[in-house]
């Protein structure tokens, strides 16, 4: 067996290049632009308060700051980009992972913390204008609603096809309540309690096995399995709204806690199973490259590949997680290099090995639902076999489904925070109600969930999670400039992906305008849609999303705007460079 | 505080192997809530400490006679509590309560 035809290979020159990155590119960034003094204070040190602001060591930011960027992104996207074939999603996650991605992790946590810890909003406020700042909020608002459907999308598949996954996830939320019972109330040992919840998680992985009930497709409405249309929604959605309105140590706080494990097993049975290729006999099933056209729905590689492949290569959302939280508990400068670029190096790596699981695989069609069945067959050969198969599926499964479910009942809550800081003092202020914004933030998605169309929906939302990365190094940029300094490794970046997602986000309307106009059928499933309410139904839901979309380019053409005029501003500001 | 920090080892700069060791895994499957509880407890401190100085933080709550006999045990730490109760919070600070979202 040839060995370049294995997903070893990806795996091993990726980690190669990702070394390069942190010794190399990173190292030079941070001597030559940032300048680290180990003796100049940070925020930790200067308003420590013992909540928000207190010095963390090394080692433990940087776990916690991969545990805050970790999550169901960097699976997913690469099983669009294989529309391309694997060379393309392979290059992207490397070419990225050395220039892009961890500029903006680290940047955006260097430039906190150089500001006192504050985070990206009142950033925006002060080196943008209070435009950017209410744009950035409105944007966010829509951004939630994308990546609510694409995770609502992602549970009901994957429950529809994997019914064991779904006995499994009610195992999770048993375990977490009792485990938010016994730390916050009985205040119990955190290692025996700890100890409980994973037995009960082993527990559920068997029992959701040996009680797969009832058979795939059963509750879907039209009986074809993988289908998103879908009656799992139900229990789906209350679970989420569970999540959404009870206090924070009721279930999100333990839910999260618990869900973390089977993630680092996960992350590691797929690295040590891709690494293993060579010796297990699995090959590559996608052929390296397909052409540039892509299918109508995702539009050609550019920009398409750029936005599929989100969270694994560059993603907008960890600029909030950097300049919020870490920012204020950096001990000493010199750590920002360790924690904000080693962590998102990390998750490239995370990205990575996502990709060796779906290249395994040649499907017909590209669902959610193949990344577990990749994943099974290139772990399974070292874990246990043919007779493991089954159980690997489901904790391959479930772990999607957990991660969906625990990232949902937090954007619910946010998503309900914006609305309420959005509507308050106006008169639609009902809307940032607990109880209206709650059913909203999950409702609406469904809309997007009805299209049927798995990728158009990922499109949508990886370009506005890209473009948020986009406004995160071009704010930077402008700092540096301020500062007098060389900004070109930041912005250069940051145009690109501004550029490439307005491009994304643009198609993406096209694609869903023509839908509406054509009384097209944007995927074979919305047939259900059209016999249950006729044709207009599947325009709605198809002009509904053309809406959204409208909305989300305005924003991001009129925030890119903002950033030029920065800028440009900043170009001709002679500020004395930071000491 | 400063007691929690060393209990849980949060600012410990790893030296050895097995000590980098012990701070990753901490930071990656407690920290966060950990974190999470002392914010849940100063969401709380900050709702005692408004009705108790709620006046003195510029709000128009007025004191009263269990006010008066509890202000003796916290006027000590007034300057942070003022600190803590009237810091501007942005909304999207309040977004990290809970790990990652992609």
């Amino acid at each position: 067996m040839a060995i370049h035809n294995t997903p070893f290979t990806l795996v091993a020159i990726g980690l190669l290049i990702y070394a390069l990155a942190y010794w190399g590119y990173s190292r030079a960034i941070d001597r030559k632009i940032w300048q680290p003094d180990p003796a100049r204070p940070t925020p930790a040190h200067m308003y420590t308060d013992g909540v928000e602001f207190f010095p963390v060591g090394r080692y433990v930011l940087y776990g916690f700051q991969f545990n805050s960027i970790a999550a169901l992104g960097p699976i997913l996207g690469p099983g669009i980009a294989l529309i391309f074939g694997w060379l393309p999603a392979f290059l992207w996650i490397i070419f990225a992972a050395l220039l892009i991605g961890w500029v903006q992790d680290y940047s955006a946590l260097f430039l906190s913390v150089r500001n006192e810890g504050k985070s990206f909003g009142p950033l925006a406020y002060e080196l943008i204008g209070p435009t950017a700042r209410k744009l950035l909020l409105g944007f966010l608002l829509f951004y939630f609603l994308l990546i609510n459907a694409a995770f609502i999308f992602v549970v009901a598949v994957v429950i529809d096809v994997f019914p064991s996954s779904f006995w499994s996830l009610l195992f999770l939320v048993v375990a977490a309540f009792i485990t938010g019972h016994l730390v916050f109330n009985v205040r119990m040992n955190i290692l025996a309690v700890t100890a409980l919840a994973i037995a009960l998680l082993v527990v559920g992985i068997v029992v959701g096995t040996l009680f797969a009930w009832p058979p795939p497709g059963s509750l879907t409405l039209g009986g074809k399995p993988g289908s998103p249309y879908t009656l799992w929604l139900v229990p789906v959605v209350i679970i989420l709204l569970l999540g959404s309105l009870l206090p924070l140590p009721r279930l999100i706080t333990p839910m999260n806690y618990i869900a973390y494990y089977p993630v680092i097993v996960a992350i590691i049975a797929l690295t040590v199973g891709a690494l293993a290729s060579p010796l297990t006999g699995i090959e590559l099933a996608v052929p390296a490259f397909k052409g540039f056209e892509g299918t109508f729905g995702s539009g050609p590689l550019w920009p398409a590949l750029f936005v599929a492949i989100a969270c694994g290569a560059i993603s907008g959302w960890h600029s909030l997680i950097s300049t919020g939280i870490s920012s204020r508990q950096l001990d000493v400068e010199t750590d920002a290099r360790p924690v904000g670029a080693g962590a998102m190096l990390t998750e490239n790596t995370v990205g990575l090995t996502a990709l060796a699981a779906w290249v395994v695989l040649a499907p017909e069609r590209v669902s959610p639902v193949i990344f577990p069945q990749g994943a099974t067959k290139l772990v399974a050969p070292i874990a246990g076999g043919e007779a493991a198969a089954p159980f690997i599926s489901t904790f391959f499964s479930i772990y999607m489904v957990f991660m969906a479910i625990t990232i949902l009942t937090i954007l619910g809550r946010y998503w309900r925070v914006v609305m309420a800081e959005v509507f308050s003092g106006t008169s639609l202020s009902i809307l940032g109600n607990k109880y209206v914004a709650s059913v909203l933030g999950f409702v609406l998605p469904i809309a997007f969930v009805l299209t049927g169309s798995w990728i158009n929906i990922w499109l949508y939302f990886g370009g506005t999670n890209q473009l948020l990365a986009g406004f995160a190094l071009t704010i930077v940029a402008v700092y540096l400039l301020q500062q007098r300094k060389s900004a070109s490794y930041s912005l250069i970046p940051g145009i690109f992906m501004m550029i490439t997602t307005l491009a994304a986000i643009a198609y993406q309307v096209y694609v869903f305008t023509v839908a509406t106009s054509q009384a097209m059928l944007l995927h074979p499933t919305q047939n259900i849609l059209k016999e249950a309410a006729g044709i207009g139904a599947v325009q709605a839901v198809n002009g509904f999303s053309v809406v959204v979309g409208v909305i989300m380019f305005i924003l991001g053409i009129a925030m890119f705007a903002l950033l030029l005029k920065a800028l440009s501003r900043a170009k001709a500001a002679a500020v004395k460079p930071a000491q | 505080m400063s007691s929690a920090g060393e209990k849980f080892r949060i600012g410990s700069q790893g030296r050895t192997l097995k000590e980098k060791l012990r701070d990753l895994f901490f930071g990656m499957f407690y920290y966060g809530m950990h974190q999470q509880i002392m914010h849940t407890a100063q969401k709380y401190r900050d709702i005692v400490y408004v009705l108790i100085m709620g006046e003195a933080l510029g709000m128009p709550i007025l004191g009263n006679y269990y006010t008066l006999r509890l202000i003796p045990y916290i006027v000590g730490d007034f300057i942070k509590i003022k600190e803590l109760v009237a810091r501007e919070v942005d909304v999207l600070e309040l977004m990290h309560e809970g790990h990652a979202v992609h």
